[in-house]
């Protein structure tokens, strides 16, 4: 049987969970309706008492919706935070905190890093099967947009090739990232540090000029200038990575008698296995630190695993006691009601009959709610996506996904269930103090 | 005076046991074969019938090994993977080979490189042991599986020195 189900595919896998999840409501209205047709009845009833119907829809679906928005978005957050280290095979470092680097590298909020030397970084550039070797630099900025140091090669490769306008030449030239309020051929002048603290006479002498612009990558890089990294050493008065004679090369190779030091070299390999080959060859004590951004966010997320499983249990009890509050208000409403009921069961009508149009009653309007939820749901995603993307510079899309589907399906079977109660409770109700109710 | 005789009979076999548990430990967490070593090999308890082994694999030697992949229990055909991320989705990619150099270590871990087993037919046990055969251009190394938790991060030894 657990062959069968593992030699399924995922997408099968999810169609079959979200099919036994929905049989109990299945066979639950099978049963209760069998050889009744009460929704002439129903209809009556929703329309009778409407205002109240629809106060309980509305309840439902805020809470169905801001469970699943919850849900979606927090998937949505970390694949977009996935998505943004999708660039960074292998990032090298001082040894130190990867968090820190990675955070540094893939997300731009740099602290204070040991460098690395230009002997490690040939060591690495020159590395068997090494496509790109990028040493970044970081410090200076120009309003909200961070001033990164970097290469070429890594310039392009971020943004696959599609630079409008042209690569830089020169250390006074730059290129913007996608949400840089800047135009090609405008100028700056970076400023050292960031924020509030950042002094922007401290480079007073550099005047650079935007040569192009950068396709979006939904992460923070669209809100950075990259400049030469070549150019981040000479306005801090330092060595440019080449020796005197060859002052105006830009790029790779560096001299590393000139090389001021990097707090990270992004590399990108032409096979995976030379990735960890590479990570195996810089992993060295007290020297170099190598990591996967993508290994360090994926320990992460799965710290992060146990928190979501607390947060759907909140979730799912939170919509649990909003439902009881429904039931618990459909039981107060079929009192409205009683003695159309105790009409009916004194006309004739079987115990089975009125039972139904209770429990349909409840039914028709917690399946409303679920509907109108899953609405409010994508909804709520989407404004929540925006709220964080705006916030953080990294694309997140949420779109609905099989866990949230399967949240609904569990939700309206187990609501289903419970809303045999008030039907009970109905039917145990005598009915001559009914009718002279 | 008595007493000291008698508490150091009592503890005369417990330091025996003691040793020899630690010995049994060491033969089980550490295989070697020529210049290749692999201490702690573990995989993770499953009903499926795909497993991913972890160990941390150290060559010893001069020269450059070649890890070309390996075989699981009962014949079960093994290979090495590469976890990704792409499009912020974890994937685990087929590795052909992998080169370990000289005076090298190379960690098999969660999110990153490991051996994953296809077409189990029985169910991994938590706290049971299989043995797998690590293939390698210098020959096959015998290594000890120990079976942890379905939710296991580690090696239950992780941290010892072998």
């Amino acid at each position: 049987m657990m062959a069968v189900w593992n030699a399924l595919p995922a997408l099968w896998q999810d169609i079959v969970v979200m099919l036994l999840l929905l049989a109990p409501s299945v066979v639950l209205g099978g049963v209760v309706l069998r050889g009744f047709a009460p929704w002439p009845l129903v209809r009556a009833i929703l329309w009778r008492f409407r205002g109240a119907s629809v106060l309980f829809v509305a309840l439902i679906a805020i809470s169905v919706g801001m469970g699943i928005g919850l849900l979606a978005q927090e998937r949505g957050l970390r694949q977009g935070t996935a998505q943004a280290a999708d660039k960074f095979d292998l990032v090298i470092a001082a040894p130190g905190s990867e968090i820190t680097v990675m955070m540094a590298s893939v997300f731009l909020q740099p602290s204070d890093m040991a460098l690395l030397d230009g002997v490690t970084y040939n060591e690495i550039a020159n590395a068997p099967n090494v496509a790109v070797a990028a040493p970044l630099a970081f410090g200076d900025s120009y309003g909200a947009a961070p001033v990164i140091g970097t290469t070429a090669a890594f310039a392009s490769y971020l943004a696959e090739g599609h630079i409008t306008g042209r690569m830089w030449a020169t250390s006074s030239e730059a290129l913007a990232g996608t949400l840089v309020p800047l135009d090609i051929g405008d100028s700056f002048t970076p400023a050292h540090g960031h924020g509030d603290g950042a002094d922007a006479g401290a480079h007073g002498g550099a005047q650079l000029t935007i040569t192009g612009r950068l396709a979006p990558t939904g992460t923070p890089w669209d809100r950075a200038i990259l400049v030469p990294v070549e150019t981040v050493w000479e306005v801090h008065g330092l060595a440019n990575g080449h020796a005197p004679e060859r002052g105006a090369q830009i790029g790779p190779p560096f001299d590393p008698a000139y090389f001021p030091g990097t707090p990270a070299v992004v590399v990108r390999s032409d096979a995976l296995w030379a990735n960890y080959a590479l990570r195996s060859d810089f992993t060295r004590d007290r020297e170099t630190m190598a990591f996967f951004p993508g290994a360090v966010l994926a320990q992460l997320y799965q710290v992060l695993g146990n928190i979501r499983e607390i947060m759907s249990l909140l979730v799912l009890v939170t919509q649990m006691l909003v439902t009881a509050a429904v039931l618990l208000g459909l039981f107060i409403l079929s009192r409205l009601f009683r003695r159309q009921i105790a009409l009916l069961r004194a006309l004739g009508a079987p115990a089975r009959f009125v039972f139904a149009v209770v429990w349909s009653f409840g039914a028709a309007l917690l399946l409303a709610g679920a509907v109108l939820g899953l609405g409010t749901g994508i909804g709520a995603a989407s404004v929540l996506s925006r709220v964080v993307s705006a916030r953080t510079d990294i694309v997140i899309t949420a779109p609905l996904g099989w866990a949230e589907l399967h949240f609904l399906a569990g939700f309206i079977s187990v609501t289903l269930i419970l809303s045999l109660v008030p039907a009970v409770m109905v039917l145990r109700q005598p009915v001559v103090p009914s009718l002279r109710s | 005076m008595r007493l000291l005789v008698l508490l150091a009979m009592l503890a005369t076999p417990v330091c025996a046991l003691a040793q020899s548990h630690s010995s049994h430990d060491h033969h089980s967490h550490v295989s070697q074969h020529g210049d290749l070593r692999a201490v702690h090999a573990w995989t993770r308890a499953t009903t499926g019938n795909t497993a991913l082994v972890f160990m941390e694999l150290e060559n010893t030697g001069t020269d450059r090994l070649m890890i070309t992949g390996a075989q699981g229990p009962r014949g079960a055909p093994a290979e090495l993977v590469g976890f990704t991320l792409q499009n912020g989705q974890a994937r685990l990619q087929p590795v052909d080979r992998m080169p370990l150099n000289a005076g090298h270590a190379l960690r098999l871990e969660p999110n990153g490189l490991a051996l994953q087993i296809t077409g189990l037919d029985a169910a991994l046990v938590q706290g049971e042991a299989f043995d797998l055969e690590l293939q390698t251009d210098h020959g096959t190394l015998p290594v000890h599986v120990e079976i942890g938790a379905p939710d296991a991060t580690g090696h239950s030894h992780a941290g010892h020195s072998h």
